[in-house]
């Protein structure tokens, strides 16, 4: 954890523990907090995707299937068969992350346009099997009453306590992902995606590394998905379709795919946007969110999570930006 | 040292190597000139295990090469410098070395990673001076040095370089000349494959010239430079 400090992620915890206090006392505020936990939950799915686009230099359309992957585990698991929730959480990761190896050995072989029509058709067929599974998947209609979550007989079933929750387990994945990418086998993801040649060169198994990368990415949003169904107690397929798997994309874009704070500030943007900010636009809504995301791209193409050391270069040339 | 026996290789029906046998003896310099598109990188590549071959067959010390792919490869101790440098620009030049070194990994290999790495940096001092600059802002020399100073973080016994002078000042490749005689001098066997092959027979004790996919002649480097025929056919006069 050289590049991201210790000191600014634990900046980042507190100001996750005091901001429920802080959000209840300032006016308008008061859904922040609820708002963060759908934010919370795409975290983990954009810090994966993070590994997998920023760092290894792949491309997947189809992250939401993982997603829906752990959903329904936890669904099915819990709300038709009553097995225990962390159960389900687990086998749903791992029944995720076999699905990841076995879609992800013969498509990460192609490069680019290919790679993502792939993982985007992949992304379709699992959304079409939520859609006619209906014995076990309750088919379009989903599934509902799926039970909250309770650790050592501490239930998660306020917002506050799920907004804890989440974030925790957020900022474990960061913590992990932040030493991964510091790690050698994050360097050969670096190397993978700077130049194939170059790593296959250094004895670097590119195939292996690529698959690795898109597992990982899998895990974290089955895990995503797994947690999430047990704040809103129901899915059905639609929650994961193809637009949602775009919308990811769009996340770590616009917060900067190359680092692991353009993942979560992405995350959190986009949902603060699309489910807070311009609904005061109403009609116009979708038309501001499409001039925010090209300003964005037009302008901080390294995502907003570059402006920091945006603003600070341009303070030290100068307003007129100008060498000097 | 090292032995190719007629490799043939294919990008789909095209023939890229049509039989080609080549050999570099143990502690040399073997330099492989000719014109663009004769095949000099498809060979090499084909070495390192980067593409495979139809039929033929490479081995290093009596031991085959062919199809073991190129972590393998790396790991008995041969080593290529791709065309065209091939750093990683978004790293930073300490993690470029580190990642040449990627096979020798874990605690029982430390001592030996901090040796090449000080050999490396011996060797190109501007690489130390930069070490934690990122690689893409390098000059277009300095990152060939890393490149060779990369692969040598492998511990290769044989180096394989894919035109190293490519694109770069005359006084550099003189420079990268003089450091591959250099490490040559000091055990290291050498092939080197360059368009620049006036300046490549001149460091090497042997030459091959490949035209088409085929082997059209072989020497001694200094018969090669001295051969009226083969300078004005091959090697531009």
């Amino acid at each position: 954890m050289k590049n991201i400090s210790r000191r600014s992620l634990l900046i980042f915890a507190v100001g996750l523990a005091v901001f429920p206090w802080v959000a209840k006392m300032v006016p308008g505020l008061g859904d922040y907090p609820e708002v963060l936990i759908y934010a919370g939950v795409y975290s983990l799915i954009t810090l994966g995707l993070s590994v997998l686009v920023g760092f290894a230099g792949q491309i997947s359309l189809g992250h939401a299937a993982f997603f829906g992957i752990g959903a329904y585990a936890s669904a099915v698991g819990t709300a038709t068969y009553n097995l225990d929730p962390w159960l389900c959480l687990l086998l749903g990761g791992l029944v995720s992350m076999l699905v990841a190896f076995g879609v992800g050995v013969p498509s990460l072989k192609l490069k680019g346009h290919y790679l993502a029509m792939a993982t985007l058709a992949f992304g379709i067929i699992v959304f079409i099997i939520f859609n006619e599974e209906v014995t076990i998947t309750g088919g379009p209609d989903g599934l509902n009453r799926i039970p909250g979550l309770s650790l050592f007989g501490f239930e998660f079933n306020t917002t506050l306590r799920f907004y804890y929750l989440i974030w925790s387990v957020v900022l474990l994945a960061f913590w992990f992902c932040a030493n991964l990418v510091e790690s050698r086998i994050g360097r050969a993801f670096r190397a993978v995606h700077a130049s194939e040649v170059a790593a296959m060169a250094m004895g670097i198994n590119i195939s292996s590394h690529k698959v690795q990368a898109f597992v990982l990415s899998a895990a974290l949003a089955s895990l995503a998905g797994s947690l999430y169904v047990h704040y809103i107690n129901f899915i059905n397929p639609s929650t994961c379709n193809l637009f949602f798997s775009v919308k990811l994309i769009i996340m770590i874009i616009m917060g900067g795919a190359q680092s692991l704070w353009g993942a979560v500030v992405g995350a959190v943007i986009v949902t603060f946007l699309s489910n807070e900010w311009l609904h005061a636009f109403q009609e116009w809504e979708v038309l501001i969110y499409g001039a925010v995301l090209l300003l964005v791209i037009i302008f901080l193409p390294d995502g907003l999570a570059s402006l920091p050391s945006k603003v600070a270069a341009w303070r030290r040339r100068g307003p007129a930006g100008g060498a000097s | 040292m090292l032995e190719v026996r007629d490799l043939h290789v294919y990008y789909g029906a095209v023939q890229a190597l049509k039989g080609v046998s080549l050999e570099v003896p143990k502690g040399s310099i073997v330099t492989l000139v000719g014109s663009n598109g004769a095949g000099k990188s498809t060979l090499l590549k084909s070495i390192a295990g980067l593409l495979p071959s139809r039929s033929g067959s490479v081995w290093l010390d009596g031991k085959e090469l062919t199809n073991l792919g190129a972590e393998g490869i790396v790991a008995r101790g041969l080593c290529l410098v791709p065309e065209g440098r091939q750093v990683f620009g978004t790293l930073r030049v300490i993690d470029n070395l580190n990642l040449g070194a990627f096979l020798l990994r874990g605690a029982k290999h430390l001592a030996k990673r901090q040796e090449l790495l000080e050999y490396v940096f011996n060797l190109f001092p501007i690489l130390k001076e930069r070490q934690e600059q990122y690689a893409g802002t390098l000059s277009g020399g300095q990152q060939q040095m890393l490149a060779i100073g990369r692969a040598i973080m492998a511990n290769p016994r044989l180096l394989v370089l894919d035109e190293p002078s490519m694109g770069l000042a005359p006084l550099i490749v003189r420079e990268i000349l003089r450091v591959l005689k250099a490490m040559n001098q000091q055990g290291l066997t050498i092939l080197l494959v360059e368009q620049n092959a006036r300046a490549a027979l001149k460091v090497a004790s042997q030459g091959y010239v490949l035209e088409t996919g085929s082997m059209v002649a072989q020497g001694e480097a200094q018969a090669l430079l001295s051969d009226q025929n083969i300078l004005k056919a091959y090697l531009g006069g």
